[in-house]
C-alpha cells in the first residue's frame, strides 16, 4: 500500500470534504483564469488596435472623441467631419513625418443594397496610408484598386456570393487583416476613390444614397518625425488647428481603460473576497475533517507512520484535490469564456481577443498555482497540528 | 523487553489543574511474558501502556522498549522502532474503513522503505489463523465487531513484532467472541514468544497471562490474583 494509493482511498473515502475542497479549487482556479484572460485580452486587443493604427497621433473633429474611439474598438460607426484642408496644414506644422486622412462611413441598416447592417467603413488615402497599404503591398504585393476592399478579420463575402455589396455597389474582398478583438475586426477599409465610387453609384443602386461632405475628411493619423515628442506635437496641433482634437495615441482610448481599471478593480476584489473564503472555508473543512480521522491518524501513529508521513499524507490529499479542482475550473472557464466571448465583449463593453497558445498555457500554469497554493495554504495549520498530536492524544475520543 | 522506570503522567485540564494519571511507576516486562495490567476505569492503565508504547511523552521518569530508551529517540527512530517491534490492538475499532482486509493487514508494512518481500503471503497466512482468510477481500463495514478484531489481531503480527499491546481488546465483544480473542492470543503467545502487555478492566482473563498487576489510582498496587 503505498502513500498514494492510501491517499486516494482517503480522498474516496471522505466524500464530503473531497467535493468540498474540489468545489473551492474549482472556484479559485476558474475566477483567476477567467479574470486574467479578460483582462489581457483586452489589454492585448487594446495593444493590437494601437499598432494596427500604427499612428503616433489622431486628429479628430472636436466632440468627436469618443465617438471615434467607440467606432474603432467596438465597430460601432461614426460619423464626423472636418475641413479636408487640415490635412495640407498638418503636414507643415514641426515634427509631423505624415498626416494621413481617412474618412468614416456605414452601410445602411438592414438594407438589401448592403451585405452587412451598419458596418464600419474606412476609406482611406493610398498616397499617405500607413495604416493598411504597408500591409497590403507585403501581403498581395499590390495596392488597393477601384472596387476593391480590404477587411477585418470578421469581414467576410456572403456565402454564395462573389461581392460585398455597399449601397449597391460591388465590392471585391482583397484579404482579411489579423484579429485584434476590436471593432476593426468589423471594419471594412477602401481606398477614397472606392468611397466616392459608392456614393455616386448610391444615388442610383441605394435603398438611401451615400453622402460624403465635399473637402471633408473624419480623421487625420499622423506620424511624427522620430526625434519629435507625440506629446508636444499634439499640443502644436491643437494650437495651430481650430476645431481639432489631437490624440496622442498613447491617451487613446481612455475612456475605455479607465471602464477597464473598474472592472479591473472590480475583479480583484471579488477575487480577494473569494479566495479569502475559500481559504477559510477549506480550513474549516480541513480542520473537521482532520478532527474526524483524529482516531485514524493516531492509529496510524501507533503503527509505525512517522510525523511527516501523516504530513505528506494529507497535504498530498489536499494537493490532489487541488489539482484536480483547480484543473476541472479551468477546462470549464476556458469553455465559458470561448463559447461567451462576444457575449463578454457586448456585456462588458470592452474589447477582447483570446490570446495565443503559449500564453494561454501560461495563464493556464497560474491558475493551477493558485488553486495549489490556496488549499495547501489553508490546509497547511490544520495538517501540521494533527500531525504534531501525539498518538495516544489522537486515539482518545 | 519493556522497562518503565519511575514514570509519571499529568494532564492538565482545560483550566490548567493537573491530574496525575500515572504516579512514579516502574515495571519490568521481561522477554517472552504474557502480563495482565488489570484495574478500574481511570486508574490509569490505558495511560500506562500508552507510556510504554511511546504514544504519549512521560511527564517524569523514562521508557525503555529493549535497549532504546524511547523518548532520546527521533520522532522517525522512534516510528521505526515502533513499526518493526511493536504490535497493537486497540479497544475501539481500529481498522481504516477505506481499506480492505488485507490492506489493513498490510499497513504497517507501507511505513517501510524495504523488507516486505513476502508480505502478501504472510497477510493470507495471518488472516487464515485468525479465520478470515475468505474475507480478504471484504471491507471493515461488512465484518462483524469478533472478526474486525481478529483482523487487528493478524495487523498487530504482519511485522512479526517483539512485543504485543493490547488495550482492552475484548472489552466490546460477547463472551464467546472474548474467548475466542483471548485463547487466539494465547496460542500466539505460546507458539511465537511474543511479549504480551495487555490492559483489561476485568480480572476474568487474568488465567490466560502469565503474570497480573493491579493498578490503581496511578500506580500498581500489586500482584492481581485469578479469580
Amino acid at each position: 500500500m503505498t502513500l498514494v494509493r492510501l491517499t486516494l482511498r482517503n480522498l474516496a473515502g471522505n466524500a464530503f470534504r473531497s467535493w468540498t475542497v474540489f468545489l473551492c479549487a474549482l472556484v479559485v482556479a476558474g475566477l483567476t483564469l477567467s479574470a486574467t484572460l479578460i483582462l489581457r485580452g483586452a489589454e492585448s486587443s487594446l495593444r493590437l488596435a494601437l499598432k494596427r493604427l500604427g499612428a503616433d497621433i489622431v486628429v479628430v473633429p472636436q466632440g468627436a472623441e469618443a465617438k471615434v474611439e467607440t467606432a474603432l474598438l467596438m465597430g460601432t460607426p461614426a460619423t464626423a467631419w472636418m475641413p479636408a484642408g487640415n490635412v495640407g496644414k498638418l503636414a507643415t506644422t514641426p515634427g509631423v513625418a505624415v498626416a494621413s486622412p481617412q474618412l468614416y462611413l456605414a452601410s445602411l441598416s438592414n438594407a438589401s443594397c448592403c451585405s452587412a447592417s451598419e458596418m464600419f467603413v474606412v476609406a482611406l488615402d493610398p498616397a499617405n496610408d500607413f495604416t493598411i497599404t504597408p500591409w497590403l503591398k507585403q501581403r498581395l504585393g499590390s495596392d488597393l484598386r477601384l472596387g476593391e476592399v480590404v477587411g477585418g478579420a470578421r469581414v467576410f463575402t456572403p456565402p454564395g456570393e462573389r461581392y460585398i455589396k455597399l449601397y449597391g455597389y460591388h465590392l471585391t474582398l482583397k484579404g482579411n487583416l489579423e484579429p485584434t478583438g476590436t471593432g476593426l475586426d468589423q471594419t471594412m477599409f477602401l481606398t477614397f476613390e472606392t468611397a466616392q465610387a459608392v456614393a455616386k453609384g448610391s444615388k442610383t443602386l441605394a435603398e438611401k444614397p451615400l453622402t460624403i461632405p465635399a473637402d471633408s475628411v473624419s480623421a487625420i493619423l499622423v506620424n511624427v518625425r522620430p526625434e519629435a515628442d507625440p506629446r508636444l506635437v499634439a499640443r502644436r496641433i491643437k494650437q495651430d488647428l481650430a476645431g481639432v482634437s489631437a490624440i496622442p495615441s498613447l491617451d487613446l482610448f481612455q475612456t475605455f481603460r479607465r471602464q477597464m481599471s473598474g472592472v479591473l478593480r472590480a475583479v480583484i476584489a471579488l477575487m480577494g473576497i473569494t479566495w479569502a473564503l475559500a481559504v477559510g472555508f477549506i480550513a474549516l473543512v480541513f480542520s473537521m475533517a482532520a478532527n474526524e480521522r483524529r482516531r485514524e491518524i493516531g492509529v496510524l501513529r501507533a503503527l509505525g507512520a512517522p510525523r511527516t508521513y501523516v504530513f505528506q499524507s494529507l497535504l498530498a490529499e489536499a494537493a490532489i484535490l487541488a489539482l484536480g479542482g483547480g484543473g476541472v475550473g479551468l477546462c470549464l472557464s476556458l469553455l465559458a469564456i470561448y463559447l461567451f466571448r462576444n457575449l463578454l465583449v457586448v456585456s462588458l463593453g470592452i474589447p477582447f481577443l483570446l490570446p495565443s497558445v503559449p500564453s494561454l498555457l501560461l495563464v493556464v500554469s497560474g491558475g493551477l498555482a493558485v488553486a495549489l497554493t490556496t488549499v495547501t495554504l489553508a490546509a497547511l495549520i490544520p495538517v501540521y497540528r494533527i500531525s504534531c498530536q501525539e498518538p495516544a492524544l489522537a486515539m482518545r475520543e | 523487553m519493556i522497562s518503565l522506570q519511575n514514570v509519571a503522567k499529568t494532564f492538565l485540564t482545560k483550566d490548567g489543574t493537573p491530574v496525575p494519571a500515572v504516579k512514579g511507576v516502574s515495571l519490568t516486562v521481561a522477554k517472552g511474558e504474557f502480563v495482565i495490567l488489570t484495574g478500574r476505569s481511570g486508574s490509569g492503565k490505558t495511560t500506562l501502556l500508552n507510556l510504554a508504547a511511546g504514544l504519549t511523552r512521560p511527564t517524569a521518569g523514562e521508557v525503555h522498549i529493549g535497549d532504546a530508551n524511547l523518548w532520546t529517540l527521533s520522532d522517525r527512530d522512534q516510528s521505526q522502532l515502533r513499526n518493526r517491534k511493536v504490535g497493537f490492538i486497540f479497544q475501539f475499532p481500529s481498522l481504516l474503513p477505506s481499506l480492505s482486509v488485507v490492506e489493513n493487514v498490510l499497513l504497517p508494512l507501507s511505513f517501510r522503505s524495504n523488507g516486505t518481500s513476502g508480505a502478501a503471503q504472510r497477510a493470507t497466512e495471518l488472516l487464515a489463523t485468525v479465520g478470515l482468510a475468505e474475507k480478504m477481500g471484504a471491507y471493515p463495514r461488512q465484518l462483524s465487531a469478533g472478526q474486525q478484531q481478529r483482523v487487528v489481531i493478524a495487523r498487530s503480527l504482519i511485522n512479526r513484532p517483539e512485543v504485543l499491546l493490547a488495550d482492552e481488546p475484548t472489552s466490546n465483544l460477547d463472551e464467546q467472541t472474548e474467548r475466542e480473542i483471548m485463547g487466539m492470543l494465547r496460542e500466539i503467545h505460546a507458539s511465537t514468544a511474543v511479549t504480551i502487555l495487555l490492559v483489561t478492566h476485568t480480572s476474568q482473563l487474568i488465567p490466560y497471562g502469565t503474570r497480573a498487576l493491579e493498578m490503581m489510582d496511578g500506580t500498581i498496587r500489586a500482584e492481581a490474583l485469578p479469580v
